[in-house]
């Protein structure tokens, strides 16, 4: 029977919490190179931003200060703030072009 | 209670200019959705609002030399010398923008008040930003002013540049914010603190030679949020298109009021949080500032746009006030004086663009402006100084401000520096000289027609354009002033 056979325990430290939000910001900002839909940019962008929150808790939780959970609230407000005015501009481009791709928006070569 | 108060460090006054930009946005707000307002009493009204803000910059003169340099709100918002120069200047740009941003917002129609109140909130979140000691603080006025900035370049909605500057300055103005936040949290993961003056505190704590890799990572990490919003390359690929498609009357406002905010926080930020260990960055700053250099002057000569050119232009001028600010507390000084005379040359020449090209308009060749000295005297006058002050043509604020520049640069020694800044400065002379060439000497069958300027447009144009020639000949008294500000980092 393997059910007494002790298993190795893996502590979760805070250096994964910050491994991982370090990876969601890096996934985020692929994202935001790579992909050519104004939405799913949009969402790398969020998906940045709660990464950010992760890093925030994390670091709160280690310390045992209650400022990173704080700060969390910011950022979500801010998040909040421009899903609110980039959804408006992406839907005012959709209405023109019928797309939301950013491939179509060439029109002025940087 | 008051002892509560002043524990925490409530102070109103210290705000106050945010308060009255914001008061005014919603008093405008409130006017424009109960009462039938005529295009006057709007006007008066947010008129009365910015010189009111004036005035609450003012007060918080007196409240400085009272109380010295100060924090108020818990180490929420700090008042010393930066933060006043920088709430002047924001009021300077409120007030001489005033005409083209009322005008501009005239010709949207129904959609008036909007672009009033979203210039005001912009404002306030820029002036809360250069106020912040804390960097959550810096976070949410920077926020609070660029979303504004997002929507106010996409107001023009049947334009499909502008659709198009809009959502490119979202997307990579969100990224820059993403990236400073992170760095901000990185920050606070090193040394637990948000607080400026604490952060160097910690650095000063572990001691230079063992900062930790997540606090020079995080720094690193605001620094390029930052040098995004300023435009410096590498970061620049948002600024042609953003300045492009923008409505030429928002576009004075949009450029000058997010690259003073931004300028004044790294110069805080070089000053006071990592003081000691500025060293570490020096190659990072050397390669932004040599490629805003290079980079600026190569994409500005080949531009068909002259938006687009002031864009670049912009890049160049990124790099010269950057690398005054990371040499030193002299070179910070100089910077000052040079951001304080771009900045009225910026507005200037934007103002000279929306009345040229229409105050709505996107696009604007540089043939458009063939023939502006045969009907246009006083229009093409101005445009002359305004650009001879970009070039650095001696006799205008432009050249003092290079001059001081690259005398503290080669004072702490950076010869490269220099001898790049200089070469990008003989490039200037053939990116804003040609437009010149264009407007004035070369021949044209359809030249321009005669332009009706109001009143207070000649104003407006003259003040700026004598204060460009001013400080280019009695440099003296803006010299004491940008040596003030640093005065107590001495």
């Amino acid at each position: 029977m393997s059910l007494g056979k002790e298993r190795p325990m893996i502590e979760v430290t805070t250096d994964w919490y910050l491994t991982l939000s370090a990876i969601l910001f890096s996934i985020g900002f692929l994202g935001m190179m790579i992909r050519k839909n104004a939405l799913i940019m949009f969402m790398c962008i969020e998906l940045m931003l709660n990464a950010v929150n992760l890093t925030f808790i994390t670091a709160s939780n280690h310390l045992g200060l209650v400022d990173g959970q704080i700060a969390v609230f910011f950022v979500l407000v801010v998040a909040a703030a421009e899903v609110v005015v980039g959804l408006a501009i992406i839907v005012s481009i959709f209405k023109k072009q019928e797309s939301a791709s950013v491939d179509m928006l060439s029109s002025s070569k940087g | 209670m008051s002892e509560i108060s002043a524990a925490i460090g409530f102070n109103l006054i210290v705000i106050s200019p945010t308060i009255a930009l914001v008061g005014t946005a919603l008093v405008l707000l409130f006017f424009t959705i109960t009462i039938e307002s005529n295009e006057t009493v709007k006007k008066s009204i947010t008129l009365i609002g910015i010189l009111i803000t004036s005035f609450c910059v003012f007060l918080k003169f007196g409240l400085f030399f009272q109380n010295g340099i100060s924090s108020y709100f818990t180490q929420k918002i700090l008042l010393d010398e930066f933060s006043l120069f920088g709430n002047v200047l924001i009021s300077l740009i409120l007030l001489f923008n005033f005409l083209p941003i009322w005008d501009s917002s005239k010709q949207l129609k129904e959609k008036t008040t909007e672009a009033i109140i979203l210039t005001l909130m912009s404002a306030s979140g820029f002036m809360l930003m250069v106020d912040s000691e804390n960097l959550i603080m810096l976070f949410i006025g920077l926020e609070i002013g660029s979303i504004s900035l997002y929507a106010l370049a996409g107001l023009n909605r049947g334009d499909k540049l502008s659709n198009e500057a809009s959502l490119k300055y979202f997307l990579l103005g969100s990224l820059a914010s993403c990236i400073l936040i992170y760095g901000v949290s990185l920050v606070f993961v090193s040394f637990s603190v948000f607080s400026v003056y604490n952060f160097a505190l910690g650095i000063a704590y572990v001691g230079p030679d063992s900062v930790p890799l997540t606090t020079s990572i995080g720094v690193l990490l605001i620094f390029i949020g930052l040098l995004f919003k300023i435009a410096a390359a590498p970061f620049q690929s948002w600024a042609p298109d953003v300045y492009q498609g923008s409505p030429t009357g928002y576009v004075g406002f949009m450029s000058s009021i997010a690259k003073v905010s931004s300028f004044i926080v790294i110069a805080r930020l070089c000053l006071v949080s990592i003081n000691i260990i500025i060293e570490d960055f020096n190659i990072f700053f050397l390669i932004v500032i040599i490629s805003s250099a290079l980079i600026g002057s190569l994409f500005a000569s080949i531009q068909e746009d002259l938006k687009r050119l002031l864009a670049y232009s912009g890049v160049v001028q990124s790099g010269f006030i950057l690398s005054g600010i990371v040499s030193g507390i002299n070179g910070t000084s100089a910077s000052m004086f040079y951001l304080f005379t771009y900045i009225l040359q910026l507005i200037g020449i934007f103002i000279i663009f929306s009345i040229i090209n229409g105050k709505l308009s996107s696009e604007f060749n540089i043939q458009s402006i063939q023939g502006l000295f045969i009907n246009n005297r006083f229009l093409a006058a101005s445009f002359c100084i305004f650009m001879f002050g970009l070039a650095g043509i001696p006799l205008t604020s432009g050249f003092v401000s290079k001059f001081i520049l690259l005398t503290n640069l080669w004072a702490y020694e950076k010869y490269l520096l220099v001898s790049i800044l200089l070469l990008s400065t003989v490039a200037g002379f053939y990116f804003y000289l040609r437009p010149i060439w264009i407007a004035t000497i070369e021949k044209t069958e359809t030249p321009i027609e005669t332009l009706k300027l109001k009143k207070s447009e000649y104003f407006v144009i003259t003040t700026l354009a004598t204060l460009t020639i001013f400080f280019g000949l009695v440099p003296s008294s803006l010299i004491n002033i940008s040596r003030w500000i640093v005065q107590s980092y001495l």
